[in-house]
């Protein structure tokens, strides 16, 4: 799993990530990213042609990325590492926002796959 | 059985406004029991904006049917707009302008040279010399005495015998002509002697003998200013319409009513106001209700019974029909309209027409839009002819006409759908060309006001705003219809826009 981090270098707690921060981080991710793309393709994209527009398909990356953010950070630091709110710990601050960068790439990907799926939205963010 | 071809006679100024309310009729989608209508006009003014205006329409509508259609067979698509075919309109326009006048024409000067002293004497009878001197350019202005001597060259034309020549044994003839004028009143019981003579060597005689003839006869609807008349500026004066009317009815009485089968008579007490031009590429009268409902007999002679093939199968030899409407208003609706499948097409067409004028080219251009790319449209879509064709429809003719039925100088107006959307009535009041595209603007609150007096429903409440969303309407259904495989973009396009528009109004409209 840490070679999908590749961009995260961590030098202390090695085993805690190598056993549950990294899952953690992953399947967050994923499930984060399936749900946004759930609601926007089969929920909303089946209902009304409201959010059928390049910015409005943006703009639900965008809640992805910030979802995969909070979410990570929140169950990273209190359950996986048990920080106190407050504490600092500047690692776990860089990884999330690696996550969070990967879910905004991993909710572009899953478009292509989910768009089909769609009726208002089927040809967002690309026509193919 | 297949379907006949119907054979329409649209005779002087009146018959062409008849025939572009038809053309509107049509372009609406009723369904038709015919092939094909074929129309034959007859008027000896060539230069008349209103044949011009109806040559135009007729035009247009076969662009875009033609675009459709082709190739389609006769039972598909059914109620769709532009559904039923009008052939160009063939036209047995004798130039008034080659006879010069009456006199010119019968050689007035030489029957006694040529041995024909009587019949010279019983012309001066028959013809003042007012009569005798009128130039024929412009038809003839309210003189049907003259108009059934000239009339009479129009059977001997090519475009007469080509139409006998293809008529065949189950094809019906209908004839649309105004019985208080000069051509209309001249013209029907000539065509209506022509096709009942037993003795006539016309080709196919025996066919047109025995034929299903139907004819609409429009009773006064309008008056002229007098002042021009007195002045002599025009030759018509329309306070001998009345008159002229009554006389020519009599004679129907005694001579026609056992040659026609159906007859329709559609008049009005309440009379439009109109220029007083005596033809020529002047005289463009706005539509009229009374051209509407002259139309509509056209659909009902279609469905009147429908098996029968000659007059023999008829059940009535003769049958006389009148229209009516239940409350005398000033202003007649979508309520006031009896037959349930004209308002509702009315409606839809309305609709449609909306969206093609003010929504379909952003739809067009947006490279996002779901039904536009399950349609595989090319990104220069709107540039196109067929798209072209559409709008022009649309903004050019349809608006127009609507514009035109509503006019002030009519006593009885036709204001079906709210006119407040089109914006430049005023210089299309002014255009004589009748090429100026009437602009319109339509807000999303406005699509539910469209139809005078009847609202469409809407569910907006004080967290949701309700919209009519004709695309999402369309991507809803577009995969459901590129699926029929029509093998054709254009099939395609239109079936989606007549099932599009068919659902918005089904959702939004209780008729």
């Amino acid at each position: 799993m840490e070679n999908f981090y590749f961009l995260f270098e961590d030098l202390e707690n090695w085993d805690i990530w190598e056993e549950v921060g990294y899952s953690a981080g992953f399947i967050i991710l994923i499930t984060t990213s399936l749900l946004i793309n759930l609601i926007y393709y089969i929920f909303l994209g089946r209902k009304s042609m409201r959010y059928s527009t390049m910015g409005k398909w943006f703009l639900f990356g965008v809640i992805n990325f910030m979802l995969v953010f909070l979410i990570t950070i929140a169950v990273e630091g209190v359950t996986i590492f048990n920080l106190s709110f407050g504490d600092f710990f500047p690692k776990l601050w860089i990884f999330t926002i690696i996550n969070a960068i990967y879910g905004f790439v991993l909710y572009a990907l899953l478009s292509i796959v989910f768009k089909r799926f769609s009726i208002y939205s089927k040809f967002i963010p690309v026509k193919f | 059985m297949s379907k006949p071809k119907l054979y329409l006679f649209a005779i002087g100024g009146t018959g062409s406004r008849v025939l572009r309310s038809l053309t509107m009729l049509l372009a609406t989608g009723v369904k038709t029991n015919t092939e094909k209508i074929i129309p034959m006009i007859i008027d000896t003014d060539i230069n008349n904006g209103d044949v011009e205006k109806c040559r135009n329409i007729i035009k247009n509508y076969n662009e875009i049917h033609d675009t459709i259609y082709n190739g389609v067979r006769e039972d598909e698509g059914q109620g769709e707009f532009f559904r039923t075919k009008i052939m160009p309109p063939r036209e047995l326009n004798i130039s008034g302008t080659d006879y010069g006048t009456l006199r010119d024409m019968v050689s007035y000067n030489s029957l006694d040279g040529k041995g024909f002293g009587k019949t010279k004497s019983l012309f001066d009878l028959l013809y003042s010399d007012a009569n005798k001197d009128m130039p024929l350019e412009k038809g003839f202005l309210g003189n049907p005495n003259v108009g059934s001597v000239v009339l009479k060259n129009v059977v001997e034309s090519q475009v007469f015998k080509e139409f006998t020549q293809d008529f065949s044994q189950n094809d019906r003839i209908f004839i649309v002509s105004s019985i208080f004028g000069g051509t209309g009143a001249a013209g029907f019981p000539l065509l209506l002697n022509v096709f009942r003579d037993e003795m006539s060597k016309l080709n196919n005689g025996n066919f047109l003998n025995n034929a299903i003839i139907g004819g609409v006869s429009v009773l006064p609807y309008f008056q002229v200013d007098v002042d021009k008349f007195n002045s002599g500026e025009s030759a018509i004066n329309s306070s001998t319409f009345i008159t002229k009317t009554k006389a020519a009815l009599a004679y129907y009485n005694r001579n026609l009513k056992q040659l026609v089968n159906a007859m329709y008579y559609v008049g009005d007490t309440r009379q439009s106001s109109y220029e007083n031009n005596d033809g020529g590429v002047e005289q463009k009268n706005p539509s009229n209700f009374i051209e509407l409902t002259a139309a509509s007999a056209v659909l009902d002679f279609l469905d009147y019974e429908k098996n029968a093939a000659t007059k023999d199968d008829l059940q009535n030899v003769s049958k006389f029909f009148e229209f009516g409407i239940d409350l005398d208003t000033g202003v007649v609706d979508l309520n006031h309209v009896k037959r349930d499948s004209l308002k509702e097409q009315l409606l839809h067409f309305h609709y449609y027409n909306v969206y093609v004028s003010n929504f379909m080219k952003d739809a067009l251009k947006n490279e996002k839009l779901a039904w536009r790319n399950e349609l595989k449209l090319s990104s220069n879509y709107h540039t196109q002819n067929f798209y072209k064709a559409l709008k022009k429809f649309t903004s050019v003719h349809y608006y127009r006409w609507l514009i035109e039925l509503s006019m002030d100088q009519h006593d009885r107006k036709f204001l079906p759908f709210d006119v407040s959307i089109m914006i430049n009535k005023e210089e299309i009041a002014k255009d004589v060309s009748g090429v100026l595209p009437v602009n319109t603007v339509v807000g999303a609150k406005k699509l539910f006001t469209l139809v005078t007096g009847v609202p469409a429903s809407d569910t907006s409440n004080f967290f949701k705003k309700d919209s009519i969303k004709y695309d999402e309407e369309l991507s809803k259904i577009a995969q459901e219809v590129v699926a029929l495989q029509y093998g054709s973009t254009e099939r395609t396009l239109h079936t989606l826009l007549n099932k599009g528009i068919q659902n918005i109004i089904e959702e939004r409209y209780v008729l």
